[in-house]
């Protein structure tokens, strides 16, 4: 499978074209989309009409850069202009928003050629794309098998070469779960980041856009063409953007390491910490220094999560009501509208969340869960941050087993939300981080887990080429 | 009644004059067609994220001045959360915890002195219009900002609650943060009130009658309400906590909400916009460029020793303050300047043929009239028609005066010449004159100005009438 560098190498070469690459795109799409169900919405006439543009320009000697004429994937919670985005929701119809977020616009921008809009869970609230309204993805590995979520369908789709790259988005892990299901690269930038503007909102105070790409030195790439400050999101960073690309050529070699113990328990498979293992120790091989250090409070992470998200969540989804978009279910009375519009419009998973957040934020239970839960996100951050003064990566394990079977945790919410476990700690204390294929157990892949201090993806990225390295060994 | 004292307090609130919305770029303009003025932002639709406007925090800082509140080191905004057709994203950002003003204290006139409990900004809701075909929303007013200004439980009577409600909204006049247009609902408010036993200090369960737009409904909303819980608790009964509306025609509040329906807006602090700081050093630049309040030019004009009357009619108006400090400044005597501010002027001002805001001519004018008065260049009723020429064509008095030909006449000769005249042409009155009837005096010295066009003072031409007639 061909790397978003190989495939614009070649353009520039004149090995092959815009258009020949988004048919071959098509031609991946046509013979696995039945079975795999990736895409909620294929985009065929445009993307060929925008790779013949792209052509058009390559050939007048104005290409764009890296990324003019190369097929992508959004998912589908990032508003296209004029593309019906769905967030993988009946209750938002086909709605089609007339503006883009400041992501996709970036990559539009630089002539990047949009092949389709990508399955989720619904409002990318679960961990395997089965809360999808419209049916679950599969795992191009193993189709028995979920992908992960709640980006799978973007990770599917670069998997299995249907698009060169995807953006997905995370709130606990929903690049990088998928990412390590799959087998691709899934980065998870640092909080602000990334700007949230045209991102179907989820839980605002954690979510943030993420890449999927075959290997890390196109994940920097990537995540370079979208980063920076934006003035629509006052949470997004101002601060400059480092030259990731320089930091992948460099490599992680001087860097320090730990491996938290607390990422490495029971609750993860063997085989899981045995390959960690084995990458650390090649690590060191390389020169890298490992030293120890704990995360006590990671335990609680899960906890605070389950309060946070889904509190924000309750309040994020109120505006589907029916009233200004997305079908409208008439009732007796405004009450009844509002009920029949939001109980016929959302899936079971976006309810349970919605009662759960609406709970933790009544009067009475505020302080007890909402707070409480802030309280320990705080103590997660300092934890974090006193560990990056001994260390300058993380490594751990992206999920803490590999792909699931369809089915295997739908009836069992806390088995589903315990996929996250390890990836969620990141999104609590707005932290980078990274899953990098590492050596396949039993034919599936896993994942591993880079993460670094706030705003610090160099040092990610360096650590992370020197991990794709020597796992691919 | 006088067996019960009643308390008062008032959330007011008061949208802002700034150019844009508070959370997006949208025009912040009232009257213009519906759902024009709207964005993504405003609009809450999916993805759309607010941005803080730096003027709307600006103003909400200089009425927590001028109401002598505590502004904050540090602020943010949370959500208010609840469902209404016209709450675009389901939840209002507002303030819960950390307003930008605490802790105040106001002069109301007349009445005594009421606690500012917070100073907080939020944004505005669209309109929901109920029309033939049902009910629709235009949200054009969606994400304008409002400042909620919360008084403690002091207010007295419903007469010192009105009072202090057009206070607030002349302060806010004064600061030029608001146009403050009660007839576009700009200024709105809610009223607390519960009543007690003369002479207890305990609060009784309070009554709340919601979204009140003119002052006369409040007065007349909260001398109901009074009367009405002392009959209840009169009877026996218990008031229980409820939220009430006013129904003006019928002269009655009813129910909308008790205690156990009210909602619980499940606040929670707002994860799109960062918590801020106030920076100390803008906030005393913002003290310093405070305007005078009208509590301030109230004490002045009374110093300088004008009736109350014209203190309050001349204090209440930016344009009428300013006019008047103008014409002092260019050397008017203050209780003059307050006669014909409040007199001549003020009738023009009334009939829309004169603007203090933008007046057709420049304050140094009146100040020169009352000299050419004093000095005796002017008559009384000449003056009167320097002003309407001055209200209606602007220049300058001295211009108006020589147009109008009304100098006046100082050759006493050909003064006498004109009354000669007007005795002559009145045979029946002078014969009333000289018969001793002495009321038809006012009336030939009337004779006399309209002759002279008022260019001749009053008692001059009733001294000369008298010698001709030889009293």
């Amino acid at each position: 499978m061909e790397s978003l560098y190989t495939a614009a190498d070649r353009l520039e070469r004149g090995e092959t074209s815009s258009e020949q690459l988004v048919r071959e795109a098509l031609d991946r799409v046509a013979s696995r989309e039945e079975e795999l169900h990736a895409f909620l919405t294929l985009l065929p006439e445009g993307s060929l009409e925008d790779a013949k543009e792209s052509d058009k320009r390559r050939l007048g000697g104005h290409r764009r850069g890296l990324f003019d004429g190369i097929p992508w994937a959004a998912k589908d919670n990032l508003l296209t202009e004029g593309v019906r985005t769905t967030a993988a929701s009946k209750i938002l119809g086909d709605y089609l928003p007339p503006y883009s977020s400041t992501a996709v616009r970036r990559l539009d921008e630089q002539g990047a050629v949009l092949v389709g809009k990508t399955n989720l869970d619904e409002f990318a609230m679960g961990s395997s794309t089965e809360y999808s309204a419209y049916g679950p993805s599969r795992n191009p590995v193993d189709p028995s098998r979920v992908p992960g979520g709640s980006s799978g369908g973007s990770a599917v789709a670069v998997a299995a070469g249907m698009c060169h790259f995807a953006l997905g988005s995370e709130t606990g892990g929903s690049v990088r779960q998928p990412a390590a299901f799959c087998g691709v690269v899934g980065v998870k930038p640092s909080y602000g980041r990334v700007s949230r503007y045209g991102l179907i909102a989820f839980a605002s105070s954690l979510d943030q856009i993420g890449t999927l790409t075959r290997d890390v030195r196109d994940a920097a790439a990537v995540l370079g063409a979208i980063a920076g400050g934006d003035p629509m999101d006052q949470t997004s960073a101002a601060s400059p953007v480092p030259d990731y690309l320089a930091a992948v050529a460099e490599g992680g070699r001087e860097l320090s390491f730990g491996v938290p113990p607390e990422y490495m328990r029971e609750g993860v498979a063997p085989d899981v910490r045995a390959e960690v293992e084995r990458v650390a120790a090649a690590l060191e091989r390389q020169g890298m220094r490992r030293r120890e250090v704990t995360l006590p409070h990671t335990e609680y992470a899960l906890d605070a999560y389950y309060i946070i998200a889904p509190a924000e969540a309750s309040s994020n989804l109120s505006r589907f009501d029916g009233m200004r978009y997305g079908p409208r279910a008439e009732g007796q009375d405004l009450v009844e509208s509002y009920h029949r519009s939001r109980g016929q419009g959302f899936g079971p998973e976006v309810k349970r969340r919605i009662l759960l957040g609406t709970y933790v934020l009544s009067a009475g239970y505020y302080d007890t869960y909402y707070l409480q839960a802030q309280r320990l996100r705080t103590l997660l951050r300092q934890e974090f941050l006193r560990a990056f003064e001994q260390v300058d990566v993380l490594l751990t394990p992206t999920t803490p087993t590999t792909a699931f079977r369809l089915g295997e945790h739908t009836q069992d919410p806390l088995a589903m939300y315990m996929a996250d476990a390890l990836t969620i700690p990141a999104n609590l204390a707005g932290l980078p981080a990274i899953s990098v294929p590492g050596r396949p157990i039993g034919g599936l892949p896993v994942g591993l887990q880079v993460m670094a201090p706030p705003l610090r993806e160099d040092l990610m990225f360096a650590a992370a080429a020197t991990v794709e390295e020597v796992a691919a060994r | 009644m006088s067996d019960f004292a009643t308390v008062i307090g008032l959330e007011v609130h008061i949208e802002l004059q700034t150019a844009s919305k508070m959370f997006c770029s949208c025009p912040n303009h009232f009257g213009d067609p519906p759902n024009t003025n709207i964005c993504p932002v405003c609009l809450g639709l999916p993805g759309a994220l607010p941005r803080p406007n730096a003027a709307g925090v600006d103003a909400a800082i200089r009425m927590a001045l001028a109401l002598g509140c505590k502004v904050a080191d540090r602020s943010k905004f949370d959500r208010k959360n609840y469902f209404y057709p016209d709450l675009p994203k389901g939840y209002q950002i507002s303030q819960l915890d950390e307003p930008i003003g605490s802790d105040g204290l106001v002069e109301v006139p007349g009445g005594g002195s009421v606690r500012i409990v917070r100073v907080q900004l939020e944004e505005d809701a669209g309109k929901l219009q109920h029309e033939a075909q049902g009910a629709v929303v235009d949200f054009n007013r969606a994400g304008v900002p409002l400042l909620e200004i919360v008084s403690a439980p002091d207010l007295r009577s419903p007469q010192e609650a009105r009072a202090y409600w057009e206070e607030i909204r002349r302060i806010a006049l004064a600061l030029g943060i608001s146009d403050a247009r009660m007839e576009e609902g700009s200024v709105r408010a809610d009223a607390n009130i519960s009543i007690r036993p003369v002479g207890s200090e305990e609060l009784n369960p309070r009554v709340e009658i919601k979204n009140m737009n003119s002052f006369r409904f409040l007065e007349r909303a909260l001398v109901y309400e009074a009367g009405r819980q002392a009959e209840i608790y009169r009877q026996g009964g218990r008031v229980g906590q409820e939220t009430r509306g006013w129904d003006d025609p019928r002269g009655v509040t009813f129910s909308q909400r008790s205690k156990e329906e009210a909602e619980d807006y499940r606040y929670f602090p707002e994860p799109d916009l960062l918590p801020f700081a106030i920076d100390r050093q803008h906030v005393e630049e913002l003290r310093s460029s405070l305007p005078e309040l009208p509590s301030g030019r109230r004490r002045r004009l009374l110093w300088l020793g004008l009736p109350e009357e014209q203190v309050r009619l001349i204090a209440e108006s930016r344009g009428r303050t300013s006019f008047f400090d103008a014409a002092m400044t260019a050397g008017g005597e203050a209780t003059e300047l307050g006669k014909w501010i409040c007199g001549d002027l003020g009738r023009l001002e009334n009939d829309g043929r004169f603007d203090f805001e933008e007046p057709a001519f420049a304050p140094e004018e009146l100040a020169a009239l009352l000299k050419s008065l004093a000095e005796g260049d002017l008559t009384g009723p000449g003056a009167k028609q320097v002003i309407q020429r001055l209200a209606q064509d602007g220049g300058t008095v001295r211009a108006a005066i020589a147009e109008l030909g009304l100098g006046k006449m100082d050759d006493l000769e050909a003064v006498r010449a004109e009354v000669r005249q007007v005795l002559e042409e009145q045979p029946k009155a002078l014969a009333d004159l000289r018969a001793g009837k002495q009321q038809v005096m006012g009336f030939l010295v009337g004779q006399v100005m309209r002759r002279t066009r008022g260019r001749v003072a009053p008692d001059v031409a009733s001294r000369l009438i008298a010698e001709e007639v030889g009293q």
